[in-house]
């Protein structure tokens, strides 16, 4: 009778710290659900930019873009977000960054006609490069394009590591396999599913070709046992955008900071910090600046 | 009643010392145990006792001579070899997190025995210390009684040739003691085992011990009989620890009438507390005999025993004076004021009576040992 | 709110339709850790047990640095391993660096303290009187051994759980040892990463949710053995 009694009495204080604990944990998810959906409005003092990691890589953004626009809008907070390049069209896709600068010119149409962005401007370009191991056991010094320096790696079925992550760099890496026929598959092709730099230290370690861009390349270039073979072909070629996200299907996005860093990009003086970078850390230029006007052909080419 | 001398001993120990640090924690000059002794290291608490226990036992690293069976135990090969043919009860039961067949097996089990064998043996100790009803139960399930006796039966399991036991009963309700220390008198004598026993109960040694030692900060001060010793105590210390009890030796005799007597040798009977018939001990506190110059007054009182005597010896202790009375074939001890013993007019050699209540007799049972 | 549900819905999609990927990414997580923590058992307990059972020179430095261990961030766990498995570094030759082996090294590296640390507290906190009563039952050194692992039944599996939990959870380590080569050394957290990086929030939610279902099953099944025989209030 007694143990009946207590055990029904414990049962209950457990019932009740149950209780108090989904209070607790109610509590602490309100100010979350709160938070969804709620239009606040624009903090006019933020900028939040959604790059990939290869323009993160290679410092351009740390070096250049951002010391000269703090000159030009000193009260606005800048905040990059370096992620694939998927990621980040998807950001902007649904109004979670307010600039995209980009190079993944298909994505970025499809991403235009959707309505998501109000402005789409070129800002510089550069080409791409295939690198590899120095003894270059396919032959890719001897392509005559990207496309037939892959088809030789496919056909020797050489190492070839690949970010895998649909970034511009893979993207533009999937054209260059699709141009050459082949669909690359099998334990010679490493998907790393990350950055250009990571991708890059595991083509080293696996001496293995894979496709880069040259700014991050020369960044690690010390740490790496691989050397540039080819590169300068037209399939090489990188087209790098910036895209103001739409205001207006988005109210959130900080539009006029977001212009601001558009007009900085395009400006004289922006372009020429551009094609500037990298003279003077690796003796070579990095990115071409577009420096071309507005109603470009290279508008139409995807 | 201790072995015949001519058996060999099981062990011996000579100038045996725990070093720790440059300090000495226990030390024993000469022990020699033979089967069947029941050997009481006697003591206040931290005398050095459980460390003397554990030097004999090997679980203790000791400088000096120690043999076991005739052979010398100095390595660590030699001490494993001596706690695998011997057993071990601590104050605390210690039991395995499993059942209490499992623990009472464990020994055998780490010692080698197949399972069936362990599983029979442990059954049967099972049944002797009375708890065959608990063999399944898990130890957090036990009265601290029935740990003891799992802890008792796991050290009978292995039939050792020597039980060492460190206060076991220390931590038990008196009831329970008593019944242990009866069982376990009785187990000692159908299987003439060795046994050392460490207390610091003088009772209990008194109940128990054949050959009582008594250890003063870790040297053996005094080795004898439990009454020996206890009616000459070597040292201050010593008498200190004992009480200044009178021990009176004899045999319980339950009269019709109820009342309860201790029969001296001499035939003399003394009126004590109830007690089961047999051989025992009484004790009997100083405090509590009360001296009368000349036959106490006509009036009956609950005065038992009353015993015309000569006073043997008086000696301070404290502010009191210590009075050994030499009654017929009896020596009691008396403890007065100063006050009193100048009113009563004692002196060395003159006439004085000691009385006393029956109640004031604590008779401690003393169990004969038979031997083969 | 929406993208969320949506996901859970696309991922449990996924999980019935079968995908093989997803299966051997969830294998490879399964026994990569797994083998990590077998071998950090095997070494740590004993490891563990020598030193809480023995008084020797420099004993309070090993338990401070064994602590110490268990804290340790895995991503300097990832970046010391690399250093060593790297083709320019002293076992270089294993070419073990971006392989499966490399990310059970680091996992054995970040588990090992923490069983070694945890069994070691719990043996010290057995009273020395149990230790002397096992030594008095006649019990050797192994065995006694044995007797004690037994006591702490409740503690280890705890460390074991513990260790398991802090592997299979772990994304640095792996990420830097491995590579997340799809198809070689990819696992749940690495892929999980990768997937939400590339905006596919329902395979991510996929794994995540097999992730959990992983880590809970097994420690459920861990904390059923380690409850065994309890008494009931």
């Amino acid at each position: 009778m007694m143990s009946a009694r207590l055990a029904h009495g414990s049962a209950s204080r457990l019932r009740l710290s149950f209780a108090a604990a989904a209070l607790i944990g109610l509590v602490a998810v309100l100010p979350v659900l709160a938070g969804c959906g709620s239009g606040s409005a624009v903090k006019r003092d933020q900028l939040i930019v959604a790059t990939t990691t290869s323009l993160q890589d290679s410092g351009l953004i740390d070096d250049v873009v951002l010391p000269l626009f703090a000159k030009t809008e000193p009260g606005v907070t800048v905040k990059v977000l370096a992620v694939g390049s998927g990621e980040a069209m998807a950001m902007g896709a649904s109004g979670e960054a307010d600039v995209l600068f980009v190079h993944s010119p298909a994505d970025e149409a499809v991403f235009m006609a959707a309505g998501n962005g109000t402005l789409r401007l070129p800002v510089a370009t550069n080409h791409f490069v295939i690198v590899g191991p120095g003894g270059d056991p396919a032959g890719v010094k001897r392509a005559a394009s990207a496309a037939e320096a892959f088809a030789a790696i496919a056909k020797r079925a050489a190492t070839f590591v690949t970010r895998g992550d649909e970034s511009g760099t893979n993207k533009k890496e999937l054209k260059i396999w699709a141009a050459a026929g082949v669909q690359p598959a099998g334990a010679w092709y490493l998907k790393t599913g990350q950055g250009m730099g990571e991708t890059l230290r595991i083509a080293s370690e696996k001496q293995g070709y894979t496709l880069t861009d040259l700014a991050t390349f020369l960044s690690l270039k010390d740490t790496l046992d691989l050397v540039p073979l080819f590169t300068g072909s037209q399939d090489l070629k990188n087209v790098y955008s910036v895209i103001i996200v739409n205001q207006d299907k988005f109210p959130k996005v900080n539009a006029a900071a977001a212009e601001q860093m558009a007009q900085m990009l395009v400006s004289a003086a922006g372009q020429k910090a551009i094609g500037a970078y990298g003279a003077d850390k690796y003796g070579k230029q990095l990115f071409t600046p577009f420096a071309g006007a507005l109603g470009s052909e290279e508008y139409a080419t995807p | 009643m201790s072995a015949s001398a001519s058996a060999a001993p099981v062990l011996v120990a000579r100038d045996l010392e725990v070093v720790r640090a440059g300090r000495t924690l226990a030390h024993v000059g000469a022990l020699e145990l033979l089967p069947g002794d029941v050997h009481v290291l006697l003591g206040a608490n931290g005398a050095g006792k459980s460390m003397l226990l554990k030097a004999l036992n090997g679980l203790e690293e000791a400088r000096g001579t120690l043999e076991f069976e005739g052979r010398e135990v100095a390595t660590a090969a030699a001490r494993l070899a001596l706690r695998r043919r011997t057993a071990a009860v601590f104050q605390r039961s210690f039991l395995l997190a499993t059942s209490v067949r499992n623990n009472v097996e464990s020994g055998l089990r780490l010692r080698g025995a197949a399972r069936a064998e362990a599983r029979r043996r442990a059954a049967a100790a099972l049944d002797l210390l009375g708890i065959a009803h608990l063999a399944e139960r898990k130890p957090d399930r036990l009265s601290g009684g029935e740990a003891q006796r799992v802890s008792i039966a796991r050290a009978l399991a292995v039939d050792p040739a020597v039980l060492f036991l460190d206060e076991p009963l220390a931590a038990l309700d008196p009831p329970t003691r008593r019944a242990l220390v009866a069982e376990l008198l009785d187990i000692f004598a159908q299987r003439a085992m060795a046994v050392v026993w460490v207390t610091h109960d003088r009772d209990e040694a008194l109940a128990v011990g054949d050959r009582v030692s008594f250890l003063e900060q870790g040297r053996i001060v005094q080795t004898g009989s439990a009454l020996d010793i206890f009616a000459h105590p070597a040292s201050a210390s010593f008498a200190d620890f004992l009480g200044l009890d009178t021990y009176l030796e004899g045999e319980i005799v339950n009269a019709a009438d109820g009342s309860t007597r201790l029969r001296l040798a001499s035939g003399v009977e003394i009126a004590c507390r109830e007690a089961a018939d047999g051989p025992a001990v009484a004790c009997l506190p100083p405090e509590d005999v009360v001296l009368f110059a000349g036959p106490p007054a006509e009036h009956s009182s609950s005065l038992r025993n009353v015993l015309p005597g000569m006073v043997k010896s008086v000696s301070p202790s404290g502010r009191l004076l210590h009075v050994v009375v030499a009654a017929e074939c009896v020596e009691v001890a008396a403890l007065v004021t100063r006050a009193a013993s100048e009113e009563l007019g004692l002196e060395v050699g003159g006439a004085v009576v000691a009385a006393f209540k029956a109640a004031a007799v604590h008779p401690i049972a003393r169990h004969e040992r038979r031997l083969s | 709110m929406d993208l969320i549900w949506n996901g859970i819905v696309e991922a449990l999609r996924l999980l019935f339709g079968g995908d093989g990927s997803i299966y051997e990414i969830a294998w490879r997580s399964l026994w990569i850790s797994g083998l990590a923590l077998v071998i950090a058992v095997a070494v740590g307990v004993p490891l563990g047990a020598a030193v809480a059972l023995n008084e020797f020179g420099g004993r309070r430095v090993v338990v401070a640095a064994t602590n110490t261990g268990m804290a340790a961030p895995p991503v300097v766990v990832g970046l010391l391993v690399s250093l060593f498995l790297t083709r320019n570094g002293p076992v270089g030759d294993l070419r073990w660096l971006y392989t499966p082996w490399a990310m059970v090294i680091a996992q054995v590296v970040i588990a090992l303290p923490i069983v070694m640390g945890l069994s070691l507290a719990a043996l010290q906190q057995i009273d020395v009187g149990m230790r002397q009563q096992i030594a008095a039952l006649g019990a050797g050194r192994l065995q006694g051994f044995a007797l004690l692992l037994r006591e702490i039944k409740v503690a280890l599996l705890a460390a074991v759980m513990a260790a398991f939990g802090g592997v299979i959870s772990e994304v640095g380590a792996v990420m830097m040892v491995g590579g997340n080569i799809q198809g070689q050394t990819q696992v749940l957290t690495t892929a999980i990463m990768q997937e939400t990086r590339s905006g596919r929030w329902s395979v991510a939610i996929a794994l995540s949710i097999i992730l959990m279902i992983l880590a809970f099953g097994a420690n459920f099944a861990m904390t059923v053995v380690q409850q065994q025989g309890r008494r009931r209030a």
